[in-house]
């Protein structure tokens, strides 16, 4: 239990230090896989070695107590960095954090207290092979374990289209304080256990240098899933023994791999096992018949009469579409004052007022760049507005101004004008995005797998087909959502809003390219979702689709509403007449 | 007095460098997006090819130079097609090329440490003007004379090149919107293949610059200032030229002050330091108004 | 998905632990060893070599001295009479510790009876528990004490050398010492407070301190702050390199012409590389150098062995290491007894001041005791017209 790591004789060491920096190696996977581009980490385990070293030495804390305080250290450092950038992105995120390490470096350097330059030697050597397999196999669980949590789709979501995550009610800044503590833990650890592993530490471990090898390891193996840092470091932790006799070559190696990983297998190695399995199905799916080939490819493409698939039609109604005109009971779904909001010069609102009555099919049409879009985006939360007041749901939006994972939280859902889909991923998994918010299932329960857990899960499942059947897809749940013809997208798109049962439905030009049946079977799926008492607002440049479906009609022109009622009494207004034809000068 | 004009002077002269060095990343950053890591690399080979021919092959210095511009310009170009160019489709551009840049980093280091046998080396004695410059009691070395004049005839150069030129419009269009200024006629590939060009000869200059006042040709030349380039590019704001070199001026002027007051050791802690203040404060960077790069 | 994670994990495994057992392992033996010793015992040297990286400045002339030392071992039939012979093993540690751990582990497996390495002090730090541990014991060139029972023996006299210095430093530039100190090596910071030590004693003190970080290459505020400080000598304690742009710069900014400048001592002819004419007359006191009383021999072998490169004190380190593991082997034989490390161990100390070395070795005066810090007197010296470390006549 002790040694056991001594069958691999002389690379012992190097075998043991390969697995404590595959747990650095694993905290910078689980921060980039969320689509965060930071790297903090040998900074977090420059803090958690540091102070294990300095307990062991000044406090004589035992080796237990110290991995703890290096953990919780390096966890604590993360939540204050997470916390401290949580406004930047990008380039600048990436900066910062390798700043932070650097200043790490360097204020252990200077500090009299972390031994300076020299460090601080004469560290406990006997640590327990068995810890370090045993650690390293936990956070491996658990972070294998998280891909298939609601959590870990809402990282992939996140890393694939943040604004769609957010829109899935996802806290990108919440993630981001939560990711950085747990990568702080875990890289904490991994400075704990290497200082005993060494017997002394010193600042000019936790260099640019270290980092630039644990990214190529997590970047060669794959940031997909959790065994590619571990790929990625048997590749790139043997590679130097392996090609001893060219050792100087090493380094150019490494760099080399980089660059080809980045360039032919983006995904990383962990990734080619699986391209490879796709290659040998393509090949043997050619000697098929042509006829089942055609099955095979898919539904034919919205339009094509001769389809072999038939896309199966929808359950029918269980109430039939309403009188248009007639406006429905039902309480308000939202209501707001005097939004405002200027792009530089351009009034892109000026001073709207709307109501939308749960249940109701409220129409917004204008000629183009009349603000029609905007508005959808600052209800959603994508803009904030510059003026203006709103309640939605009988939540107060003075607060959720520009905040889409709240303002989702409040009951929003909405889909965009041009179609954001995970296109990797199956229909199911796209739809089940949109039910990030109906879970409450905390962390550690899904972790675990407990019975309420799952019974969740279940219930989650089940609902995502029935909103499958919903919208008509029930039968495509399985097929990748990319390889579907652009009508069925748009489907998959709005199932995904439906899922958590929202009270507000936003719909951005839903028919856009669309064939005049396939609008029509739009407009038909939205008076099923009108009937389960959901308001609608439907952006759209169909005049006669929207007057023949619609409750009610607003009409933008720049930016301010010149005209809102009965759809057939609004687009007769002669106002309205001379927004689209432009007669006034 | 005198002691603190000449670690001002000091600080000038050490922050004009910083300025040409990160003015190379500042150009790329600006026109692509794109955080090109080998640049640091192409610094350091700017130097090697300047050494191999003054003092291996004993070319006369002021031709040594230009060539050694010229080549490091067109190593540059070579560098976007083999790491950048392939990536420009991405969704995640940023994190890619960063990385991509990084393993073209590393490749071009080794390479140059095969070159150098793993050695530094220098300028041969005597390309180096020697002689002070003595104003009321602050003395300034010849060379640090060439690097403020050589600095500040650069960002002239640019200047022109950017605001009165079509080139410089093209340049402007490209890094503000490439999809419009392709549609627009724009042959941005050109373009960027332009600015690798531009900027590569730039890492030249002040490679140059650092062998002939530094005494030091070495592979990891560019790597050592990578760090304090990123602290230039912060405070300076990114994809300015103005912003570089007031962002390097300002950071060689910290350096020099934070060692002449407190400690040489705790010059970069205070540079970091600021960077990180920056960052949380002001992230568009101390000297610019409008943010023409944008945060991602 | 994680399937085939796991099984591309589990033939990667395959691969590297085939590899592991094939072992990629780089063999080195030198010329030395003695295939024709019939019926003899074979003394293994495990060599961590610093050949390439930030300390080949050392590792090279190092492993230079060393080979020189088992050639004359050989040709002097030295061992002959004990009925043994020695060879080397030599892998470059790149200069960083984890391939130097990994090599030393290695030579433990390979049965190696006593390992080497030049003077880095991290290196230094990450062996010393496993030459403990395994009962090999280590030869550095590193600094600082040995305590008892321990199997790291330091060559480096960090604490005597500066008492010889310091007063010639005084009489020589004055009493006010300004010093440049690098930071990233444990060593620098030590030396330094060695020679305030040593300053102490001489009526000289330390009037000034810059750190400076091994990648820094500009100086100019440094020296500014220097020449504030108005000092009579400066002592530059960094690695080779850094020292020579230092006295470069001082060169081309001026206003140190009047100033003694010393440099630490185990320095080699590259401050000269660098500073060209900056380094002339710079001063330093390291174990050996050419010139001193006794060595001419020496150089003449050691430049025609390494096509006229002259041998410094890291190659005299080298040198001394071997004739001082073959007194102790063979003392070790002459005892009756096996050649382990253990056996090896108490031997070394004995060694080093042993008749056989006093003839044999090149640095005078070399003593390693049984536990404490090595001393040594060291040789006066400075850096000529042509670059080279030679011992200040008279």
């Amino acid at each position: 239990m002790r040694d056991f790591l001594d069958v691999f004789g002389a690379y012992d060491f190097l075998v043991r230090e390969s697995l404590v920096l595959l747990l650095v190696a694993l905290s910078i996977y689980l921060v980039l896989q969320a689509g965060m581009f930071a790297l903090p980490q040998v900074g977090f385990m420059g803090i958690g070695g540091y102070v294990a070293a300095v307990a062991s030495e000044r406090y004589g804390v035992p080796m237990a107590g110290q991995l703890v305080l290096a953990a919780l250290a390096g966890a604590l450092a993360g939540l204050v960095l997470g916390l401290l950038l949580a406004r930047l992105d990008g380039i600048y995120l990436a900066i910062a954090t390798i700043g932070f390490s650097e200043i790490v470096r360097l204020t252990a350097r200077n500090l009299h207290i972390t031994g300076g330059a020299v460090g601080l030697s004469g560290l406990d050597r006997t640590l327990w092979d068995a810890l370090i397999v045993a650690i390293v196999l936990l956070a491996l669980a658990v972070l294998g374990r998280l891909a298939y949590t609601r959590f870990g789709l809402g990282m992939t979501v996140m890393r694939e289209d943040p604004l769609t995550a957010a829109h899935q009610g996802v806290s990108v800044r919440g993630y981001r304080a939560a990711l950085f503590t747990l990568s702080g833990f875990i890289a904490g650890t991994a400075g704990g256990l290497h200082i005993h592993l060494r017997g002394f530490i010193e600042p000019s471990l936790f260099s640019f240098e270290l980092l630039t090898t644990l990214l190529t390891v997590t970047v060669v193996g794959g940031m997909v899933s959790v065994m590619g840092p571990v790929l990625g470091g048997l590749v790139v932790f043997s590679l130097p023994e392996v090609l001893r006799s060219v050792d100087e070559y090493r380094n150019l190696v490494n760099g080399a791999l980089l660059v080809a990983v980045l360039a032919f297998a983006p995904s990383g190695l962990v990734e080619l096992p699986r391209r490879l399995f796709q290659l040998v199905a393509r090949l043997a799916r050619r000697r098929r018949t042509p006829a089942r080939e055609a099955l095979a490819a898919g539904p034919a493409p919205a339009g094509g009469s001769a389809g072999s698939v038939r896309v199966p039609s929808p359950r029918p109604a269980t109430t039939s579409s309403p009188d248009p005109g007639r406006l429905p009971p039902g309480s308000d779904a939202l209501v707001v004052t005097g939004l405002s909001k200027r792009f530089g010069g351009l009034q892109a609102l000026d001073d709207v007022d709307l109501t939308v009555r749960r249940g109701e099919v409220f129409g917004l049409i204008g000629p183009n760049g009349s603000g029609k879009t905007t508005l959808l985006n600052v209800l959603s939360g994508v803009y904030h507005p510059d003026a203006g007041r709103g309640v939605v749901l009988g939540t107060p939006m003075d607060g959720e101004w520009g905040r889409p994972d709240r303002l989702a939280r409040a009951g929003i859902a909405r889909t965009f004008q041009t179609i954001r889909l995970l296109e990797g991923h199956t229909v199911r998994e796209n739809v089940e995005a949109g039910a990030y918010l109906i879970q409450h299932s905390p962390l550690p329960a899904a972790l675990l797998g407990v019975p309420s857990s799952r019974a969740e899960r279940s219930a989650v499942r089940q609902r995502v087909s029935e909103t499958l059947e919903l919208v008509g897809l029930g039968d495509l749940a399985g097929h990748e959502a990319g390889a579907l013809p652009y009508g069925l997208q748009r489907r998959v798109e709005i199932a995904r809003a439906l899922v958590r049962g929202p009270g507000l439905l936003l719909l951005d030009e839903p028919t856009a390219g669309m064939t005049p049946q396939e609008r029509d079977e739009i407009f038909r799926l939205v008076d099923r979702v009108r009937a389960q008492d959901i308001g609608v607002i439907v952006v759209e440049h169909d005049v006669q689709s929207m007057t023949t479906h619609c409750d009610r009609l607003a009409v933008l022109n720049f930016g301010h509403v010149i005209s809102l009622g009965d759809p057939l009494s609004v687009m007769r207004e002669e106002v309205v007449v001379d927004a689209y034809i432009g007669r006034r000068s | 007095m005198a002691f603190l004009a000449q670690q001002t002077v000091n600080g000038i002269a050490l922050g004009s460098i910083f300025a040409l060095y990160a003015l190379g990343f500042s150009l790329v950053l600006a026109n692509l997006k794109v955080f090109h890591l080998a640049h640091a690399a192409v610094f350091a080979w700017g130097a090697v090819i300047a050494w191999q021919l003054i003092a291996v092959w004993r070319w006369p210095s002021l031709l040594g130079f230009a060539v050694a511009i010229l080549l490091a310009g067109l190593l540059n170009v070579v560098a976007y097609y083999l790491l950048i160019r392939h990536l420009q489709r991405r969704r995640n551009l940023e994190l890619a090329a960063f990385i991509s840049s990084l393993g073209g980093l590393i490749v071009l280091t080794e390479l140059a440490v095969l070159a150098l046998d793993n050695k530094t080396v220098r300028l041969p004695f005597g390309t180096v003007p020697g002689g002070n410059l003595d104003i009321g009691g602050v003395r300034i070395a010849a060379i640090q004379v060439i690097t403020l004049i050589t600095a500040v005839v650069i960002f002239l150069l640019l200047r022109w090149l950017m605001d009165a030129t079509e080139l410089g419009r093209e340049v402007k269009a490209a890094a503000f919107d490439r999809e419009t200024a392709e549609m627009l006629g724009v042959n941005t590939e050109r373009i960027s293949a332009l600015v690798f060009f531009l900027s590569g000869c730039l890492a030249a200059v002040g490679a140059i610059l650092v062998a002939l006042a530094f005494n030091v040709i070495s592979a990891d030349l560019g790597s050592v200032y990578v760090v304090t380039a990123f602290a230039v590019l912060v405070v300076g704001g990114f994809g300015s030229i103005r912003g570089a070199y007031a962002g390097g001026l300002l950071i060689g002027i910290v350096s020099a002050y934070a060692t002449a007051y407190i400690s040489s050791s705790y010059r970069e802690v205070i540079v970091f330091g600021l960077l990180l203040a920056v960052l949380v404060l002001r992230p568009t960077g101390l000297f610019t108004v409008a943010d023409a790069a944008g945060k991602a | 998905m994680a399937n085939r994670g796991c099984l591309a994990l589990l033939v990667s495994g395959a691969m590297v632990l085939a590899a592991a057992g094939c072992g990629g392992s780089d063999d080195d033996a030198s010329p030395a060893s003695s295939s024709g010793s019939s019926g003899g015992k074979t003394v293994t040297i495990g060599h961590l070599a610093n050949l390439t990286g930030a300390a080949s400045s050392l590792g090279a002339p190092y492993k230079k001295g060393i080979d020189l030392a088992l050639a004359d071992i050989e040709a002097d039939g030295f061992l002959k009479g004990v009925g043994a012979s020695l060879q080397i093993k030599t892998e470059d540690t790149g200069s960083t510790p984890t391939n130097a751990v990994t090599i030393f582990n290695e030579f433990e497996r390979d049965g190696v009876a006593v390992t080497v390495s030049d003077g880095i002090s991290p290196i230094a730090l990450a062996i010393d528990p496993l030459a403990n541990e395994s009962k090999i014991p280590f030869i550095t060139g590193a600094g600082s004490g040995t305590p008892d029972d321990d199997y790291e023996f330091h060559l480096s006299d960090v604490k005597t050398q500066y008492d010889e210095l310091a007063p010639y430093l005084v009489s020589k530039g004055g009493p006010r010492v300004a010093a440049i100190v690098g930071t990233d090596n444990p060593a620098f910071p030590l030396l330094t407070a060695n020679l305030k030590a040593g300053l102490e004693k001489s009526g000289g003190q330390i009037v000034a301190t810059e750190t400076v970080e091994s990648g820094d290459t500009d100086f100019s505020s440094v020296l500014t702050n220097l020449q504030k400080a108005d000092p009579d000598v400066v002592f530059i304690s960094t690695l080779a390199d850094q020292a020579g742009n230092v006295l470069a710069q001082m060169q081309q900014v001026g206003g140190f012409d009047g100033v003694l400048k010393t440099v630490q001592s185990g320095v080699s002819r590259v401050v000269a590389d660098v500073a060209g004419a900056g380094a002339t007359g710079v001063v330093l006191r390291p174990a050996w150098a050419p010139g001193a009383p006794g060595s001419e021999d020496f150089v003449t072998r050691y430049e025609a062995a390494n096509s006229g490169d002259s041998p410094d004190t890291n190659a005299a380190f080298g040198y001394q290491s071997g004739w001082i593991i073959a007194t102790a082997v063979k003392k070790a034989l002459e005892g009756g007894g096996p050649v382990t490390g253990e056996a090896l161990r108490p031997l070394i100390a004995e060694a080093s001041t042993s008749a056989e070395v006093k003839q044999h070795g090149i640095i005078p005066d070399l003593v390693i005791p049984a536990s404490g810090a090595t001393t040594w007197p060291g040789v006066l010296s400075n850096f000529t017209a042509s670059g080279n470390i030679e011992a200040v006549k008279g």
